[in-house]
């Protein structure tokens, strides 16, 4: 499945600056809405604070009982 | 023009605080980024995002005794992560609370360690792209940001959608189309 696609057009501020040295029109173009999604979510990553704050949930956690630990967690 | 591959840069591995160790860390280092962008995009809102991400993983954490392990670990994290996101939109919409700080949001969601310019090019960006997958029917946004995983399959898609892997490639098609529309409309 390969269905042709309107192609999704992004201006970066990156381009913007070049733009404005070579007086040149510049854009990255992506063929399909996933791709977009995969640049956007290059971008995009957890903040520190919430692995610490689940570091403090994971270690404020009670120890399992014998039985739990030998028949999993449920 | 570059090929928008030669502008995805490999993500930089998640800091993992020394408490968080063993196991465990290294499920947080591997797919924290893309149950954040997944809670991010379907929940449209970073706070909550941060919140949910936290909540899937002390979930997982809680329950990883019981997680089958012939199965994929991403899809099973994502299920879990679908149906806290869920939850948490059938609560809000009973509350009838909608949340539009999108700049609250996309300031918040850029790494601090970026320059000013990254910034502004993934605020930018980044709201066109919320502004499109909030006009979307919930399940086109969800096929869209799960197929745009690469480690999942269509059948693993249409798993974690309940349908099967055919009716996912329907809707995908549909899908991109509508992203694509409103996407233009944003420019």
């Amino acid at each position: 499945m390969n269905p042709k696609h309107t192609k999704l057009t992004q201006k970066t501020g990156v381009e913007s600056v070049s733009q404005q040295k070579s007086g040149t029109s510049a854009a990255h173009d992506f063929e399909t809405p996933e791709e977009l999604l995969r640049f956007d979510a290059s971008g995009q990553k957890p903040p520190e604070a919430v692995a610490r704050r689940l570091a403090d949930s994971v270690a404020g956690e009670k120890p399992l009982p014998w039985w739990k630990r030998l028949f999993g967690r449920g | 023009m570059d090929s928008p591959d030669t502008l995805v840069e490999p993500p930089e591995p998640t800091e993992v605080p020394a408490a968080l160790a063993g196991e465990f860390a290294s499920v947080y280092e591997e797919h924290s980024r893309a149950i954040y962008y997944l809670c991010l995009r379907f929940l449209s809102d970073d706070s909550q995002a941060q919140d949910a991400t936290h909540d899937v993983f002390l979930k997982a954490f809680r329950k990883l005794g019981s997680f089958r392990q012939e199965a994929n670990l991403r899809t099973w994290l994502y299920r879990i992560a679908i149906n806290h996101c869920q939850n948490l939109q059938s609560s809000w919409s009973r509350r009838n609370i909608h949340s539009t700080d999108d700049d609250g949001m996309l300031e918040n969601a850029a790494p601090r360690s970026e320059s000013p310019l990254r910034v502004l090019e993934t605020k930018e960006l980044g709201q066109r792209i919320q502004k499109s997958l909030d006009a979307l029917p919930e399940e086109y946004r969800l096929i869209l940001l799960l197929v745009a995983d690469d480690q999942l399959s269509y059948e693993e898609v249409g798993e974690l959608t309940d349908q099967s892997a055919d009716a996912i490639r329907g809707k995908l098609h549909r899908a991109r189309k509508a992203f694509s529309q409103h996407f233009a409309k944003t420019a």
